[in-house]
């Protein structure tokens, strides 16, 4: 398969929409901000965990999928990723412990940026954004707590009282360059863990990609 | 010293012949082995199988367990199919080969498969079920107690993803008992086969159709 081939399982053209911009939130009523809150930091995972997920990406003509291992640190918001094949090929392993550590990335998974954007997808996915958070609501009427980043972005956690939760994170300019779709919650260790995932990405000057995330384990790691 | 066999005129003798003795009934019972091993295979018409599968790294908490059935039929048919976690199955069939996974529900073309980099898997299994461990080009292969077969890579390359593999025999005459990869990085990558039945007749379709 050429290099480009390869490098589409994981990357893939979203053929979605026209560029989404941040809305608008009108602020939740004094008395219910602190629940609204509570539920907006609970789908986080606290602690340590280790998941495991089957990654599938779609492509023309078909599709892909490799397992992903994510071991995080809420804490530290420390994050070691391997991704490997159903086979048990490992094709891609790296750390993020405040400087980012690749100790294997086979082709295509060594291109340039992959390690920095793929951490920032983990990150999204499982650490509550840093900085102050602002509940409310949607025009729609949807609660929402919008989390205002230093660089100047945004991150929306909305979560839906049916099943599950989406995140929305836009730039600066209010362009939406990630989101992310959690459902099927299941409850592990006191902690809601979500079976499925979808998360899309917009990354700035690259191509756009969406990922298909199954769960297949999830484990507390104890000190 | 005492007591320790000092490197004297006789024990200079000895060592060489006793090295050569060792070195010449190894040879024999290698190629002994090897014999015994492929004609085994080569009785073999088919193979059907469950294994077990169990991936172990220093990041994962507990193993990564994996389940699914073989199916190969001589010379060059194979179906390997993961049932768990995820249903994803790899055929070859006359020489070509093709992956499919399932989401949800449905099968899918892998149309990310490396097919070069699973035509040298496929290769390697098949030449393995065929009893051609010694005649290896990527690997040079010892026999072991157990008995083990050995394999070790032959260029850096291969020795980058697979430090080495060892592939245990059952006590049923040509049949693979279970293969553990070790690669770098203390991560291994164990097989068990399971309720294995062979030379039963396998149509064609097994390793045409994934579905």
């Amino acid at each position: 398969m050429s290099r480009a081939g390869i490098f589409s399982v994981l990357l893939l053209t979203l053929l979605t929409g026209a560029c989404a911009r941040l809305p608008v939130i009108r602020p939740s009523a004094p008395e219910s901000r602190g629940a609204l809150l509570r539920r907006c930091g609970a789908v986080f995972p606290q602690g340590r965990w280790q998941f495991v997920h089957a990654i599938e990406a779609a492509l023309p003509g078909g599709g892909s999928v490799v397992l992903g291992v994510s071991r995080i640190s809420s804490a530290d918001r420390r994050i070691h990723s391997l991704i490997m094949t159903v086979e048990g090929m490992v094709l891609f392993e790296a750390r993020r412990d405040g400087e980012l550590r690749v100790t294997r990335a086979v082709p295509p998974f060594d291109a340039r940026n992959f390690a920095r954007g793929l951490m920032d997808d983990i990150a999204f996915i499982f650490f509550a954004p840093r900085g102050a958070a602002a509940p409310g609501r949607l025009e729609d009427g949807a609660a929402v707590c919008r989390y205002r980043r230093d660089d100047g972005g945004v991150v929306d956690v909305a979560p839906d009282p049916a099943d599950g939760w989406a995140l929305r994170q836009y730039d600066a300019q209010g362009r939406l360059t990630r989101r992310l779709q959690a459902s099927k919650v299941t409850v592990i260790d006191g902690q809601g863990i979500p079976r499925r995932l979808t998360l899309e990405a917009r990354p700035a000057g690259a191509t756009p990609y969406r990922l298909k995330m199954k769960l297949i384990d999830a484990l507390p790691i104890r000190p | 010293m005492k007591g320790r066999l000092a490197p004297g005129p006789a024990w200079r003798r000895v060592v060489p012949v006793a090295a050569l003795l060792a070195g010449a009934l190894l040879c024999v019972a290698a190629a002994d082995g090897w014999r015994e091993i492929r004609d085994a295979a080569r009785r073999i018409t088919s193979i059907h199988a469950d294994f077990v599968q169990e991936k172990r790294m220093p990041i994962l908490a507990r193993p990564l367990v994996s389940t699914g059935t073989l199916d190969y039929r001589a010379p060059d048919c194979l179906r390997w199919e993961y049932r768990t976690p995820i249903r994803s199955i790899l055929l070859m069939y006359k020489g070509r080969v093709r992956r499919y996974f399932e989401t949800d529900g449905r099968l899918t073309e892998d149309a990310g498969m490396d097919a070069r980099a699973f035509n040298v898997v496929v290769q390697q299994i098949t030449q393995w079920l065929n009893g051609d461990f010694d005649q290896n080009a990527a690997f040079k292969a010892r026999l072991a107690p157990g008995p083990r077969i050995i394999l070790e890579p032959r260029d850096a390359a291969f020795a980058a993803m697979v430090r080495r593999i060892e592939v245990v025999l059952s006590e049923r005459p040509g049949v693979i008992r279970s293969v553990t990869l070790f690669e770098p990085g203390e991560a291994s990558t164990r097989i068990e086969f399971r309720n294995i039945t062979v030379n039963r007749p396998v149509g064609d379709d097994v390793f045409r159709k994934a579905g």
